[in-house]
């Protein structure tokens, strides 16, 4: 079982390895001079170098690599074109924001979203509930995410009033993380997390839809019948049986959800890592894009990770037999 | 020793024509994916004929008489669906958005397609040191984040059509190499094509008329899908400002209405584009989930 | 509210065992190229105590004789006739009746150990829910009356700690005994409890089956195709051949003396022991294969393949009534029964209908 949990986090940093690599080739062979926006052309060339060296832009590219990783290794991200600050400063607070509508938004979500699949799972075959479910819950997956904010827009903030249309708080607020435990914050929050669980739900749904409707036919469900428990209790058990093909599949989804993220965060105007990032490819700020970026993809992989471990958490089976055979 | 060869091309060849009309004709038998063809279908009519459809070019300003800029004009005679805050025509650019749907979906997905099912032959048929590598590479590209990775390189790329199709490609090979591959697999230990191999048949040979055939009905789905995410991704990145800004796109369009503040006034704007989106989004999803449920015996109604 | 232990035993032993009675009883499948009885009219009786082989070539309806008694058949699935649980029509029950019924006073012991414990459940809470779903005990005493069932059937306690995937097939299968006596339930169906397993296990959890009967006591339907089995543990006995029950009577008289040209044959499939004079009688199987169900033959469901068959069998149908005699069958030439033994235990007889596939 250690064997294989050590094996797998290797994995997972070969990966963030080879994807940062990828990041910083594109970012210093493209066409564009990085370094145009920064400095003036008038400025003397030995200004000029100076500030080229302050951001790592000097000798060759397999020296820049080198001191590149070097600096990643005691997280040292750079510094923002754009802010001129740490880049480590800038993201720090917009992780926690993204964090804030991420998490509960996922887990609400998946919860939701299993529940609701155990439901039309357990439905009558071909029946209205299974049908109107499956229809309504592809359609629903088939909306972009940003069509989803709009349409929350549309509804709660402009016609109906209840919510505040963009940003995470009104000016004046409670500052530092204050600010979190207010009424004000909340009442932000309220929107762009409900378009987060609304993108992330129907593929929960159908997941453990498929699932359920698979476990039902089982042997030990009949079984379980048999015993005269009552029909919630036979339920549990499909549903327990089917939340590890959920997990599985949640890989690709958690992936999906981080595009979702960004696109919801423009939307509601919510100051996190997703919006930074597309901010800062358009203000050609690398150093921060290439942060934004790495961080996301970290997130994937520990996401991954974390899949993986809830599997073998779940399944007796699998924890049986990586412990047999390492 | 001759003669086994010719007899099975035969024979493949007859299954491979059967094969290849066989997707549409097996979806049909479901009915959500019988809708989403038959939405799909429709929506490609109007992307064919988009030029002919729309009644102004879509980045044509529409004056009053009185020489005034018609900004965000709800719907009338002269515009259907109003228009947007340059007084462009909102109906014009919506069916000019169908095709440019269709391009970036068409194409991009064709590409997918094409090089899932090279690297998913590829690894599969062959396995052994080129599996393993091909697979590695894939598990690679599979951390890789989507949508962010679009953003950059659109982003240091240049945002055109070309580098969105581009883009797209890099992305969603992985996740169809993969299937694909995994189907090679099974196909490969069948017993024709063991037959094929004794039988001299060379690689190529054995690929093309054999393997590909029966794989086709998963490479055409993985096709299908990659039509949804490639709109999906265009939509997305057009939204976030990243489209080409010389072409319409759904997903500009409500871009420009939410960049330029119109998002609470000018639902006649707003709401085609989105719904449009869904509707074709979603035809996909259903032709999809269609496949599934036909596909799994285990969703099987009995 | 919550019994103890020693109450919960003594309850459970106070248990009587079930009377059953079963009149028409008839599964139909209604699909889409018609419907089909899966069982088609059977009736019989287990008396208190004692115990009815259920026999039959596969797919002749005997698991679905046994899903429909516990009303586990899928839901498109028509129940008819009736099923007398101590004089209670299990048949006529609304959910909330036939939940009470299973396992306190039916249990089943199911043909696929394998597959039928949940696999993400650890075994002893698998039992302790059987046990607590019908009375109001703690997870304590309940967990305590598994242990005793393990000792039952002859496991260690620790391992109800464990997960199905940890068990061997016999010990798994163990395990469905032990959730079938949880409620020390007065009717236990055991549906092919031993095909899953090898030669050596069949024997053992067949003799701890036996055992078990023994002391306990219960009411038992035992389904198989193994006639020896039924001939070891069974005082009645029931043939049963395309969804209809085709002999039924003591299972001493029907092993020696069947009435039935299906049974005779049936017998002649299982390998016997040498009779008096060490000739080991030939094995002869009998040709032909179920009719289909869909579009059931006139007649005899059996003449297509019955050596003896007359012009009468192919257009009348043999009616059986179990309350005409203690041993009867659905052929029309109960009389000539003497003859067709002699003749069935010929090879020459069974080969001769070489016709049929």
């Amino acid at each position: 079982m250690r064997a294989y949990l050590i094996s797998r986090n290797v994995q997972s940093l070969f990966v963030v390895f080879v994807v940062t690599s990828i990041m910083f080739v594109m970012f210093r062979i493209m066409p564009s001079d990085p370094t145009a926006m920064l400095v003036d052309r008038g400025m003397p060339e030995e200004a000029r170098q100076a500030l080229l060296e302050k951001w790592g832009l000097t000798g060759t590219l397999w020296d820049q690599y080198l001191r590149y990783f070097g600096n990643l290794a005691v997280g040292d991200f750079g510094e923002s074109f754009f802010y001129r600050q740490p880049v480590w400063d800038v993201l720090l607070p917009l992780i926690v924001n993204s964090l804030i509508l991420a998490i509960p938004g996922l887990l609400l979500g998946a919860l939701i979203g299993a529940g609701l699949g155990m439901v039309v799972g357990w439905s009558k075959r071909g029946g209205r509930i299974e049908n109107i479910g499956i229809f309504v819950a592809t359609i629903a997956r088939g909306t972009p995410s940003f069509i989803v904010g709009i349409a929350l827009l549309a509804v709660f903030s402009s016609w109906l009033g209840w919510f505040p249309a963009f940003g995470m708080g009104d000016p004046g607020d409670a500052a530092g993380s204050q600010r979190y435990f207010t009424f004000e914050f909340l009442h932000h929050l309220f929107l762009p997390l409900l378009a987060v669980i609304i993108f992330f739900l129907p593929e929960n749904l159908l997941l453990m839809r498929s699932g359920v409707v698979e476990s039902r036919t089982e042997d030990y469900i009949e079984l379980v019948r048999a015993k005269g428990v009552s029909e919630p209790r036979v339920a549990w058990h499909a549903g327990r049986n089917s939340l590890l093909p959920l997990v599985t599949w949640l890989f690709p989804a958690l992936a999906e959800t981080v595009a979702g993220l960004i696109v919801i965060e423009i939307v509601f105007a919510w100051p996190g890592v997703g919006r930074e990032l597309v901010l800062a490819v358009t203000r050609q700020d690398y150093p921060l894009a290439q942060a934004a970026f790495i961080l996301m993809a970290l997130l994937i992989v520990l996401s991954n990770l974390a899949a993986d471990l809830t599997y073998t958490k779940l399944d007796p089976r699998v924890a049986y037999s990586r412990a047999k055979h390492g | 020793m001759a003669k086994t060869p010719t007899l099975t091309n035969k024979a493949a060849n007859v299954g491979l024509r059967h094969r290849m009309l066989n997707p549409v004709a097996m979806l049909w038998q479901d009915g959500s994916a019988r809708i989403g063809m038959i939405v799909f279908f429709l929506f490609a009519v109007v992307a064919i004929f988009a030029p002919y459809l729309a009644p102004y070019p879509p980045f044509e300003s529409s004056l009053s008489e009185a020489g005034r800029l018609r900004r965000l004009e709800p719907p009338s005679i002269d515009h259907w669906l109003g228009t947007t805050t340059f007084g462009h025509d909102v109906f014009s650019q919506l069916i000019m958005g169908f095709r440019l749907a269709f391009v970036v979906g068409v194409v991009a997905a064709l590409a997918v397609g094409f090089v899932s099912t090279l690297i998913g032959i590829i690894s599969g048929y062959f396995g052994g040191v080129i599996d393993d590598l091909l697979m590695r590479l894939t598990d690679v590209a599979l951390s890789i984040p989507t949508l962010p990775f679009a953003i950059v390189a659109v982003g240091l790329l240049g945002p055109s059509i070309e580098n969105i199709i581009l883009v797209i490609t890099v992305l969603f090979w992985r996740n169809g190499a993969r299937i694909i591959r995994s189907t090679v697999l099974t196909e490969r230990e069948k017993i024709y094509v063991k037959w094929a191999r004794t039988a001299g048949a060379s690689h190529f040979h054995i690929i093309i008329n054999h393997i590909l055939p029966n794989v086709f009905r998963i490479v055409f789905l993985w096709i299908t899908m990659s039509v949804a995410f490639a709109i999906l991704t265009e939509a997305s990145l057009s939204f976030l400002g990243l489209g080409d800004p010389t072409a319409v796109s759904w997903g500009q369009m409500l871009n420009t209405a939410f960049v330029s503040g119109s998002l609470r006034t000018a639902w006649w704007w707003v709401a085609p584009p989105s719904i449009a989106l869904v509707v074709l989004i979603s035809s996909i999803y259903l032709i999809g989930r269609g496949y599934e449920e036909l596909n799994n015996p285990r969703l099987r109604r009995r | 509210m919550a019994i103890t232990f020693e109450q919960l035993q003594a309850q459970l032993d106070e248990k009587p065992s079930v009377h059953l009675e079963v009149l028409d009883l008839a599964v139909t499948y209604k699909t889409v190229k018609g419907s089909f009885h899966a069982v088609d009219n059977i009736s019989f009786e287990v008396a208190p105590g004692s115990n009815l082989g259920l026999v039959g070539e596969s797919g002749c309806g005997k698991s679905t004789v046994v899903k429909a008694l516990m009303r586990l058949t899928p839901e498109d699935a028509a129940l008819s006739g009736r099923v007398l649980v101590n004089g209670a029509d299990l048949i006529a029950m609304n959910a909330e009746q036939l939940q009470k019924v299973r396992w306190t006073q039916i249990a089943l012991v199911t043909q696929s150990a394998m597959n039928s414990l949940d696999p993400v459940v650890r075994v002893g809470d698998q039992i302790v829910e059987s046990i607590r779903a019908h009375v109001g005990t703690s997870y304590a005493t309940a967990w305590k009356r598994a242990e005793a069932l393990f000792a039952m059937v002859g496991l260690p306690a620790a391992r109800l700690r464990e997960y199905p995937h940890q068990f061997s097939g016999g010990m798994r299968q163990r395990t469905v005994i032990a959730m079938a006596l949880s409620l020390n339930a007065g009717l236990l169906l055991a549906d092919e409890p031993t095909t899953a397993l090898d030669p050596i296990m069949q024997d053992q959890v067949l003799a701890r089956i036996q055992a078990l009967q023994k002391s306990l006591h219960r009411s038992m339907i035992l389904v198989t195709h193994d006639i020896a089995v039924v001939a070891e543990t069974c005082e009645m006995v029931a043939v049963m051949y395309a969804g209809r029950i085709v002999e039924y009577g003591p299972t001493a008289t029907v092993l020696t003396k069947p009435l039935h040209p299906y049974t005779m044959g049936l017998e002649n499939a299982f390998p016997r022991m040498p009779s008096g004079d060490g000739v080991r009688p030939p094995l002869i199987s009998i040709r032909g294969g179920l009719p289909n169900l869909l579009s059931p033959p006139k007649g005899c469901r059996f003449a297509q393949r019955c050596p003896f068959a007359t012009e009468r069998c192919t257009t009348e149908d043999p009616i059986i009534d179990i309350k005409a005699s203690s041993h009867v069958a659905a052929c029309h030439y109960p009389s000539r029964a003497e003859e067709f033994r002699r003749k069935a235990a010929e090879a020459e007889t069974w080969n001769a209908m070489e016709g049929i596939t």
